[in-house]
């Protein structure tokens, strides 16, 4: 406790001495580099210059490249934590105190029969202090209050909360901006443009280190400032936690004399660190609500508002450096400092003195509940009986019922809020922060829904399993939906826009630098045709100006008209040579009284130019980068355009599910087929074999008994023999491949099973395949956990699935668990390959090949899974050469499944077919 | 029944069936299992025919092929038998009750169903005879006999009813009643009572739930296993990750090695070879295999075809054989008019059309020869990129090699 506390304190004079420490360094280092500069300036001028340049550069860019980006994310983070701990309101079920308060509580209620004891005893023996008369009121009132301690506490910091949040409230939604502008963060490296060429401020090496130094101490200062203010929050918040986790046993020890000093810290503390945070809270609203703007210079001194930008005193070329920002930023350091001290002195005087009231009433309550006690219930006397074996008096009927009638009315209270609450969650479309309804992620709900998916039903409508997802929770969906798919448009736009604007903003520049070069040209026209003039008249004095040259420096000065040519010009009259001699005289005249506000305009224009240029040059790598960027992000795009369509999609089916109340009609259907089942279930004989069982199915077809062919199908599946089932119908390939075809050429085709009850019917058969580790039908066909709606898988579908259900086990339950037929899957063309599945199986062997080895020798993989993964070695070796598996491992299935003999064990699907003919040998006739 | 009991009473053959019920449980085959099992339940209403030699080999393969094929026996069958075996089955390292009781309620579709099951096997534990412990349950200073019966009704008593307490649960393993038995009946004690456990859960009940349930939604996967919700985010998963990349590899290399002949068309290309077909002989092969009612070995065909596809010119060669076309359609469709239309339409919009030539594939390979639909789209694709190359590119549209299904498909060319 007093470690934090030291430390806020340390915290705190560290930010008095370390403003000065730190102002006192800059000073320092600019007067050094002053110094050293003008030292320099007189001894080698141009050397020292150079390398004075070199260093401030340097430490420039070290300021702004590094450090000041490095301060700015920490204040920043700093700024953001701080509003949102502020923010923080849920102290008594915060999971430290939830499970240290019980523990807390416990272990006191367990000392109170020892107490018991030793009040028995010290009565006994006649111990004053332990007196059962001075102790037992306050045992029994503590022995009540404890159990309440957290919800006392909890009471208490709510009150103050009330009023912490209000200011929170306050300032929380802008106090990102506000901490900027009070701390004048968005000014730090503003240049200050209105200041440059006045009183020799320019834009030099120097100047730009000495303005990044000076942002970097003033960022240092405010983190400094904003740290203080963090911490005093955490270690109010840590405080309150452990304080309500002690509260049981402070409490418990205030009965004894040895115990009350502990008592009364808790109280100081308590209150102190429950009072700190609505001052807190209440200063810091102020601080930004006065200097939130940016401008609290203005607050103490008016004048400063009126002195012109260029006349401001300023410490350096950025605008943070301005006499009045300076001023702001001092205003609102004290103020958020001021603030803090208050805020803590405030606590530790209100608790002294309002501990000692609390004490006082404590005191008044034990009294007048004792008084109580006394009076009604003689509750120390049995008390006392217990200890002793005397009961003094027997404890009045009524105390007994009355409580249970309280303890009753509690209970209902508390049930009809519970109720409420979970009528309220039925009502509402709860949706966790994952946007999947939360009514599915607790384990009870899931189980219903996901083995509602698998086609498990209830046949009571009281048990009714899946009656689908709440029609609430599929509306929600559909609202998520289109909230994500209007997220990903709105970045598409904004990404869209940024471009449009950049190009814009880029052509702007250029523009502006085309009117700038205008200007400038015009300028340089002016200029030219002056000084032209000028040269026409000296001519005219040599008496050379109707010559060629004449003609042509009178042409420039646009003292003949454009259509004159060099001929009509030597050709002019006396009259007419007067005329452009007056207009020579009267251009060169006016040239001459204009010739140094033009040179002057014209070094302008010039500078302009360059800047525009400079800008408009800078603008177009801006640009280019931008639009390489944007050419980058396409493919991000499209995926979001892509995404944002599927979404738009989902969101309309689950609309229309929503609105044909899907889920009711789904679940009715399914009982209905199942009804059809469990009839043609009472026909057939599943004791029977596979091969019986395909010619009761068979029969079932000829008959067009829906039910009976999906019954037995599914039956078979739960066999394991799909695949049996596929050969019989000449569907060569196994796994999902075989199941589609069966679903859609047997079942659909020839049975006339609806679509939607074929798929189910292949779920489960998929499903029952799986759980007998026949990992080929893994995944195959999946339903919608919202929509319900059953797809087939890709492969990669599948292969994730697998992958998703060998995560977390170890590779010797993934091997037991795996059928070694289902690692490869037989085509169409009856060839064999590796199952997509066994994807999954590979890559969870391959990361483990030491533990894979050690299972081979010790003999627990089935050969035939090792020849399976043999019969396959090629295709192995390629994978290995494609880097996706390790050569140690391929090399472990080539020795190993080398070593399997071919014929590893009967064929027991043979021997029971040899049995079954030993059983039903055949007739002389030839037919079994 | 004529049953040949010679045959049973081969020490040899019943020996096979010993190993064979043996193999199929150490495969979890399932359905050899369930095969044997209905098999071997005939030769037991038999059984005084059998040698006493052979008899108890008999007896233990039923015992293996009655444990694998549990998960698909009926739930009388179960339901009459297991107690008898229960001891046997507890004692046996390679059954796993437990698990094989989670594959049968698994395949149980009525939630009720399972509960009623799991209720039936609660009432027979409950009231069997069979002896679990040759020591007597000690019972206060009363010794009671160790039968299933008694347990059961001992553990009920300490743990009770409902779902049980773990506390409780060890409570009774350490009491008194278990302290005189060997080691041996006290693990058998141990496994019925914990099997007895997960009889006593609802199968609404999460930890009652026998299979894993995953739902897969947008961006992650939940499974519930053992009645714990887990959330897998299959895109940072380190393996499933890895499980993707080993897929798009092997994908990959399956697609450049979809060129490669199915063993069918070696076998057609041996048979081509052997009999030297010309051009005129491949045509009326293909001729009559268009013809309903003859039937064609699919080797020669295709055998035919490849010849065929060899020399190019397939428009000519498809005008050639337009009336037989026509005629199979006809023959084919009969009843159904619509059908016919459809695809006569094709062809009437002209025979040298991919889409002709398509339709002519779908008839001879998948209709006629009853290929798979896609080996029959493998077969023509293959068959296309025998054409000269001038002549494929109109061609290559009709079957495709799809990637991520790791087949061919055809290309549904438009007309």
């Amino acid at each position: 406790m007093s470690i934090f506390q030291g430390l806020v304190q340390r915290f705190q004079n560290f930010i008095q001495a370390s403003a000065v420490r730190w102002s006192l360094f800059a000073v320092i280092f600019a007067a050094g580099i002053l110094g050293f500069a003008s030292q320099a300036v007189a001894q080698e001028k141009d050397i020292i210059n150079i390398l004075g340049d070199f260093i401030a550069n340097g430490i420039s860019s070290l300021i702004v490249n590094i450090i000041i980006p490095l301060l700015g994310k920490l204040l920043t983070i700093f700024v953001t934590i701080l509003i949102e701990l502020s923010k923080y309101n849920d102290f008594i079920n915060a999971p430290a105190v939830v499970n240290g308060w019980v523990v807390s509580r416990d272990i006191a209620n367990m000392f109170f029969v020892i107490v018991l004891l030793i009040i028995a005893f010290a009565t006994i023996l006649g111990k004053e202090e332990y007196q059962w008369r001075k102790l037992l009121p306050k045992l029994l009132i503590m022995a009540v209050v404890i159990n309440f301690s957290r919800t006392i506490a909890g009471l208490l910091i709510d009150a103050a909360q009330v009023v912490m949040i209000t200011f929170v409230n306050g300032y929380s939604a802008a106090a990102g901006g506000n901490f900027a502008n009070a701390l004048q963060i968005t000014q730090l490296l503003q240049l200050n443009e209105a200041q440059l060429g006045s009183g020799g401020t320019t834009i030099s090496p120097a100047n730009i280190a000495g303005a990044a130094i000076f942002a970097a101490i003033m960022l240092v200062v405010s983190i400094v400032v904003v740290i203080v203010m963090l911490l005093t929050l955490v270690y109010r918040t840590v405080m309150l936690w452990l304080l309500i986790v002690t509260a049981p046993l402070t409490w418990f020890g205030s009965v004894f004399p040895p115990g009350k000093k502990y008592y009364e810290k808790w109280w100081h503390e308590f209150q102190n660190q429950v009072i700190v945070g609505p001052a807190l809270a209440f200063f810091l609203w102020l601080s930004l609500a006065t200097v939130g703007s940016g401008s609290a210079a203005s607050i103490v001194s008016s004048e400063l508002g009126a002195i012109p930008d260029e006349d401001k005193q300023s410490a350096a070329i950025t605008k943070v450096g301005t006499l009045d920002s300076i001023l702001s930023y001092l205003i609102s350091i004290g103020l958020l400092v001021g603030g803090l001290q208050v805020a803590q002195d405030l606590g530790s005087s209100f608790a002294g003195s309002g501990s000692s009231w609390l004490k006082g009433q404590a005191k008044g309550a034990v009294k007048g509940a004792w008084g109580a006690a006394k009076f009604g219930m003689g509750a120390a006397d049995l008390l006392q009986a217990q200890v002793s074996g005397i009961q003094v008096a027997k404890i009045p009927k009524k105390f007994g019922e009355g409580w249970a009638v309280r303890t009753k009315k509690m209970e209902q209270k508390a049930t009809e809020k519970g109720l409420s609450n979970l009528q309220a969650m039925r009502k509402v479309p709860l949706l966790t922060a994952t946007g999947i309804p939360s009514l599915l992620m607790d384990p009870s709900g899931f189980a219903k829904n996901a083995l509602s998916m698998q086609g498990i039903v209830a046949r009571t409508r009281q048990g009714l399993l899946g009656g689908g997802i709440d029609k609430a929770v599929m509306l929600g969906m559909a609202q998520r939906n289109a909230t994500d798919a209007k997220k990903l448009t709105d970045e598409n736009e904004t990404e869209n826009k940024g471009i449009v604007e950049t190009r814009a903003n880029q052509a702007g520049a250029v523009q502006t630098r085309d009117e700038a070069v205008t200007r400038r040209d015009d300028l340089q026209r002016q200029m030219d045709q002056g000084r032209a003039a000028v040269e026409f008249e000296l001519l005219q004095a040599t008496g050379d100006h109707q010559t060629t040259q004449g003609y042509n420096v009178a042409k420039q000065a646009g003292l003949i008209g454009e259509n004159v040519s060099e001929g009509q010009f030597l050709q002019f009259n006396q009259k007419q040579m007067v005329g452009v001699e007056k207009k020579a005289a009267t251009n060169a005249y006016d040239w001459r009284a204009q010739e140094p506000a033009l040179n002057a305009q014209l070094s302008a224009a010039d500078a302009d130019v360059q800047q525009k240029t400079d800008a408009a040059a800078r603008g177009e790598q801006w640009l280019q980068a931008a639009e390489a960027d944007y050419a980058a992000g396409t493919p991000e795009r499209e995926k979001r355009e892509g995404q944002a369509g599927v979404y738009k999609e989902k969101e309309r089916s689950w609309n229309a599910a929503y609105l044909r109340g899907e889920s009711d009609y789904q679940t009715k259907l399914e009982q209905v087929r199942n009804q059809y089942e469990q009839e043609a279930f009472k026909n057939v004989d599943l004791t029977r074999s596979a091969d019986e069982l395909i010619g009761d199915l068979e029969r079932g077809l000829a008959k067009g008994d829906k039910a009976l062919v999906t019954l037995i199908s599914k039956e078979l599946s739960k066999r394991g023999s799909s695949d049996v089932l596929f050969e019989k119908f000449g569907i060569k390939e196994g796994g999902k491949a075989g199941l589609k075809r069966y679903t859609e050429e047997v079942l659909q085709g020839r049975a006339g099973v609806d679509g939607d009850y074929a798929m189910k019917t292949a779920l489960r058969m998929a499903a029952s395949e799986a759980d007998k580790g026949n990992i080929g039908f893994k995944g195959a066909v999946k339903a919608d956990p919202i929509t319900r709606e059953v797809k087939w898988q890709t492969d990669n579908d599948m292969a994730k699935s697998a992958a998703s259900s060998m995560q977390g086990k170890t590779v010797r339950s993934v091997i037991d668990s795996t059928s070694p037929g289902a690692l490869t899957r037989k085509r169409a063309d009856g060839t064999v390959q590796l199952s997509p599945q066994a994807m999954g199986f590979l890559s969870k062997l391959n990361s483990n090949t030491a533990s894979l080895k050690k299972i081979i020798n010790d003999g627990n993989m089935k050969p035939e899974m090792l020849q399976a993964l043999h019969s396959q070695l090629a295709e192995l070796r390629r994978l290995e050469a494609s880097g996706r598996l390790k050569k140690d491992f391929v090399d472990l299935i080539e020795t190993e499944g080398a070593k399997v003999p071919p014929a590893v064990a009967t064929d027991p699907g043979k021997v029971a077919q040899q049995m079954y003919a030993a059983i039903y040998p055949p007739a002389p006739g030839g037919t079994p | 029944m004529a049953i040949d009991i010679k045959k049973f009473n081969d020490p040899a053959f019943a020996n096979q069936a010993r190993q064979a019920a043996s193999d199929a449980l150490r495969t979890a085959n399932v359905s050899a299992g369930m095969d044997l099992w209905s098999a071997l339940r005939t030769l037991e209403r038999q059984r005084e025919q059998l040698d006493p030699a052979v008899k108890p080999l008999y007896a233990a393969a039923l015992k293996d092929a009655f444990f694998v094929a549990f998960p698909a026996l009926p739930n009388r069958v179960i339901v009459d038998t297991l107690p008898e075996y229960l001891p046997a089955v507890i004692d046996n390292g390679n059954y796993n009750l437990l698990d094989q009781f989670k594959k049968k309620l698994a395949s149980i579709e009525i939630i009720e169903d399972r509960d009623e099951f799991r209720r039936l096997l609660r009432d027979v534990l409950s009231a069997s005879e069979v002896v679990l412990t040759d020591m007597p349950i000690a019972v206060g200073q009363e010794k009671r006999s160790g039968t299933l019966k008694e347990w059961m009704s001992q553990y009920i008593a300490t743990v009770g009813g409902g779902k049980t307490d773990s506390v409780k649960r060890s409570e009774f393993l350490s009491g008194k009643a278990l302290s005189a038995l060997s080691d041996i009946e006290r693990a058998r004690v141990e496994k019925v009572t914990k099997f007895f456990d997960y009889l006593k859960l609802s199968s609404l009940d999460p930890e009652g739930v026998p299979e894993e349930l995953e739902a897969d939604f947008v961006d992650e996967i939940y499974i519930l296993r053992d009645g714990k919700l887990e959330r897998v985010q299959p895109f940072e998963d380190a393996l499933v990750q890895d499980t993707s990349n080993l897929l798009q590899a092997y994908q990959e290399d399956m697609a450049t090695r979809s060129g490669e002949l199915s063993p069918l068309e070696q076998q057609a290309e041996g048979v081509a070879k052997k009999m030297k077909f010309t051009g005129a002989w491949a045509q009326e092969m293909v001729r009559a295999a268009l013809d309903p009612k003859q039937k064609s070995k699919a080797e020669e065909v295709i055998g035919a075809l490849q010849v065929i596809f060899q020399k190019g010119k397939i428009a000519d060669f498809l005008r050639g054989i337009e009336s037989d076309i026509v005629h199979s359609l006809q023959t084919a469709h009969a009843g159904d008019a619509q059908a016919l239309e459809r695809r006569m339409a094709i062809l009437k919009a002209g025979i040298n059309l991919p889409g002709t030539l398509e339709l002519f594939f779908k008839i001879v390979l998948v209709e006629r020869l009853g290929l798979a639909s896609s080996h029959a789209a493998a077969v023509a694709a293959r068959l296309i990129a025998r054409l000269p190359e001038a002549e494929r590119a109109g061609y290559l549209d009709i079957a495709y090699y799809d990637m991520a299904r790791g087949e061919f498909q055809w290309g549904g060319v438009k007309m």
